[in-house]
């Protein structure tokens, strides 16, 4: 993981990313057209990735409690972490960007 | 060698064209292997003398001592030699192995996932499954059932309509699976039996007629189904996500990724009109009443 995945790193999500989701499931595909590589994503995932895209929650401080939100869940410790894990990799995926870097 | 009526004749100097599916394939050789293997295999293809094509595949002798001690076969692609010479006696599969290499490689107009594929009235399934797998197993014994061989390596999707294009071609066969279908069809015609570089016994069974006669007519996706032979497993057909079934498809994909965002939309739409499921199976016979009744349905 990045070692300056910090709270107030802001992140913006990577261009012509090709989302793709089934009626049949949760969990979304997404293809990478600069790497050609295609990834299995949970609906959490998707929806983190969303609120970086849309600018709603451009930090992990932010992502957190909006993450919690559109769950409908408490913003505790386990989902700090399956945030801030999901974030790094997103990251290695190419799927989200710092901005700072 | 053939006679001067042969359609092979002219193998040896300035090639024969095959018709195979959509692809006009040029062969050229002068082993005798490759002469037997296209006579007893590809009889019921339409060839003819001739140059040119989409591909051009010529499988040729060694020189000097190696013509006569171990001979070799040489393969020799559109000009490139993506292979090291093979034993002579792998010269026939060695044309197989030269156009698998040319349609995963070379055939742009496409999307090509590795997958057997099989239609019943109009409606294509594909069996996307890792190598041992049970897949050309399971695809052999469908074609000798009622269904209509489309290929035993590849899905060719035309990402205009998203419909699937044949490629009939002999079945490749290896180790147990040989008995099984062996016994299945006193009638079929198998090519010669070797040994792979892994050290798999392999032959090829020749298409039938029906589905070389057939070979431009397309057929739209219907079912996608990940088998796996296990022993002594009972037969279990479980749906699938899509969103899993998509993520098979693309790791199984030659060239959707040089199509880019069209390659794996095509693929993706594919999967959308799919039903799809795993496949767990032990008894052939059970299993084909399974997707029997599946097709009916």
């Amino acid at each position: 993981m990045r070692e300056s995945l910090t709270d107030d790193l802001r992140w913006r999500s990577a261009v012509d990313l090709v989302w793709t989701h089934y009626e049949d499931s949760e969990d979304w595909v997404v293809f990478h057209p600069q790497s050609g590589d295609v990834y299995l994503v949970t609906a959490a995932a998707h929806t983190l990735w969303s609120l970086i895209a849309d600018g709603t929650a451009p930090t992990l401080k932010q992502l957190i409690p909006a993450l919690a939100a559109a769950l409908n869940r408490a913003p505790d410790d386990q989902l700090a972490a399956v945030t801030r894990d999901t974030l790094g990799f997103m990251d290695r995926a190419g799927l989200v960007r710092p901005i700072s870097l | 060698m053939p006679s001067p009526s042969s359609p092979l004749a002219c193998l040896a100097t300035s090639g024969v064209q095959v018709a195979i599916g959509p692809f006009l394939v040029r062969v050229r050789s002068d082993l005798n292997g490759v002469h037997e293997y296209l006579h007893h295999l590809y009889g019921d293809f339409q060839v003819a003398a001739g140059e040119g094509g989409h591909f051009d595949i010529a499988v040729v002798s060694s020189r000097g001592v190696r013509r006569w001690v171990r001979p070799q076969a040489n393969l020799v692609v559109n000009g490139e030699r993506p292979f090291l010479p093979l034993p002579g006696k792998l010269a026939g599969a060695g044309f197989e192995w030269s156009l698998n290499w040319c349609v995963g490689n070379q055939a742009p107009r496409w999307v090509a996932v590795h997958a057997a594929v099989v239609e019943r009235g109009g409606r294509a399934l594909i069996l996307s499954a890792e190598s041992g797998a049970g897949k050309s197993t399971l695809c052999a014994a469908l074609a000798l059932n009622g269904w209509r061989l489309f290929s035993d390596e590849f899905a060719l999707i035309d990402p205009d309509t998203g419909r699937l294009t044949p490629l009939p071609r002999p079945v490749s066969l290896k180790n147990a699976s040989i008995e099984i279908i062996r016994g299945r069809g006193a009638d079929v015609v198998f090519g010669p039996q070797g040994v792979d570089i892994e050290g798999a016994r392999f032959v090829h069974m020749k298409p039938p007629v029906q589905s070389v006669r057939r070979g431009l007519e397309d057929a739209r996706p219907a079912w996608v189904i990940l088998p796996r032979w296990v022993t002594g497993r009972p037969t279990t057909l479980e749906p699938l996500p899509k969103a899993h079934a998509l993520l098979r498809m693309t790791d199984q994909s030659f060239n959707y990724n040089h199509l880019g965002t069209k390659g794996f939309a095509c693929v993706a739409d594919l999967v959308r009109q799919c039903d799809c499921y795993t496949l767990e199976y032990s008894d052939l016979d059970d299993v084909l009443i399974r997707l029997e009744s599946l097709a009916s349905s």
